[in-house]
């Protein structure tokens, strides 16, 4: 049943592929160079960068979600992608290229910050397992949407401080966009995606002894400090990158590792790399949408991963007391 | 009073912490965890206010914790077909047998509250199993009669 789900998903991400690389106002014409360039300068790295999007915020909800413990921790909602913007936007006013390899560490830097007060948080809960730890845990999803806003609100006055007219909006930064990178960026976007995708799946089987709780861990003699740190910093890393060329795209993460939970379960290698091929299937779809719609005005992506994602985010948190 | 109940844990294989509600039996119970950490020791542990992400399923918690004897435990306390269920999902019965399975594959057990949730087998069942095993054991239960055969600590209520 996984089997032929998967092997469906992955029918749906080429076909999705396949429209996003021949569908548009310029057609599909190889043999004249403005076909050419718009399928290896346009189309190509928006494709590239809905693998690196899709993956990137797959894996950051994953980490985040094992690292609180909570199915419904976001990166996107807890403002990690938000901040990741405004450490683009500072890199480009230091004079580094948008999307550029050089504002990459910003971007992570940002990011990192932005996570710091929820993993505070949570490592005062994690010190003692009784009733005070499950009020803080209980307020964490809320703390983590308010940096969300907080988020949203920096990136959007730092938006209009920006040179490039491109990026002065604050719907782009807010919502995101696959179409602002280049293929050199795309690539960048992708290498650095997979780089990190091969130290967590390297790292899984530490990684999810989180998932037990510290209680249990301190029975096993894990120490969980060392952990929780890189589980935070792969969670930072994982939204920085998926965000400093694109933007904050909300729900991809929570929409992809719901459904992937259910398709693949909580092991962390599995529900990764399930999770994301749907969340592929979704950027690209979500993509086709926003730069189809309104054609030949393009529409921020996120609107439409918000549309879809919200929904199945109510659903999860309502679904508990079904098998 | 850590120190008397090291103390008790070191002489007898199983003690039984016993004291009305508030007498801070949890609290006790948490800082031996503590102790044993510091000594250096495994053990499992089964707590009033488990952390658990709850969207794991039994067989893998078990498997995350690389702890596949869980099972045998599981299947003995008659709970084997929950292990296919979410924690979140499941009764409060078979969450605590869940639980207390992983707990039992350590040479040092602690338990608080253990019978809470469980039906009157699987509580003779837990008992038997305490009874006969080899693995130390210390137990928070505030209910006369049970783990008879253990060795009591009695807490008063704080004033």
């Amino acid at each position: 049943m996984t089997k032929l789900l998967s092997a469906l998903l992955g029918l749906a991400a080429l076909i999705l592929v396949g429209l996003s690389l021949s569908s548009g106002e310029a057609g599909f014409d190889l043999s004249s160079p403005t076909g050419l360039f718009v399928l290896t300068e346009i189309r190509l790295p928006r494709v590239l960068t809905a693998l690196a999007v899709a993956m990137g915020l797959a894996a950051s909800t994953a980490l985040l979600q094992l690292a609180l413990r909570s199915q419904i921790a976001e990166p996107a909602l807890f403002g990690l992608t938000g901040f990741a913007g405004l450490g683009s936007l500072i890199a480009l006013s230091l004079g580094l290229g948008f999307g550029s390899i050089g504002s990459w560490p910003l971007a992570v830097l940002a990011s990192l910050l932005g996570i710091l007060p929820i993993a505070l948080i949570a490592q005062r809960a994690e010190g003692f397992n009784n009733r005070d730890s499950s009020r803080l845990r209980n307020n964490l999803p809320i703390v983590g949407v308010s940096l969300g806003a907080m988020a949203v609100a920096m990136v959007g006055l730092a938006s209009a401080a920006s040179p490039d007219p491109r990026l002065r909006s604050v719907a782009l930064w807010a919502f995101g966009s696959l179409s602002l990178q280049n293929l050199s960026g795309a690539i960048t976007a992708l290498l650095l995606t997979a780089v990190l995708m091969i130290l967590t799946l390297m790292l899984s089987p530490i990684l999810q002894k989180l998932a037990l709780g510290p209680g249990i861990l301190r029975g096993l003699r894990v120490s969980t400090g060392p952990v929780f740190l890189l589980a935070f910093s792969l969670t930072a890393a994982f939204a920085a990158t998926s965000a400093f060329g694109t933007g904050s795209i909300a729900f991809v993460g929570l929409l992809s590792v719901t459904l992937g939970r259910m398709l693949y379960g909580s092991k962390l290698r599995q529900l990764i790399l399930g999770s994301s091929l749907i969340a592929l299937v979704v950027v690209l779809a979500c993509d086709l949408l926003a730069r189809s719609l309104a054609a030949p005005i393009e529409l921020p992506i996120g609107l439409f991963t918000a549309l879809v994602g919200a929904p199945v985010l109510i659903w999860s948190l309502t679904r508990r007391t079904r098998a | 009073m850590l120190e008397k109940l090291i103390e008790l844990a070191e002489a007898n294989r199983v003690v039984r912490v016993e004291g009305p509600n508030g007498s801070g039996k949890s609290t006790l119970l948490l800082s031996y965890q503590f102790h044993l950490s510091e000594s250096g020791l495994d053990f499992g542990v089964l707590s009033q206010h488990e952390m658990v992400l709850e969207e794991l399923t039994g067989n893998e918690l078990f498997s995350i914790a690389e702890k596949p004897e869980a099972e045998k435990w599981l299947s003995e306390l008659g709970g084997f077909s929950a292990i296919n269920k979410r924690l979140a999902v499941m009764s409060s019965g078979e969450k605590s047998k869940v639980l207390i399975a992983l707990a039992l594959c350590s040479q040092i057990v602690v338990l608080d509250e253990p019978l809470a949730h469980l039906d009157s087998q699987s509580r003779a069942k837990l008992e038997e199993i305490i009874a006969s095993s080899k693995a130390r054991f210390l137990i928070a239960n505030h209910e006369p009669g049970a783990f008879e055969f253990a060795t009591s600590l009695t807490l008063g209520r704080y004033e």
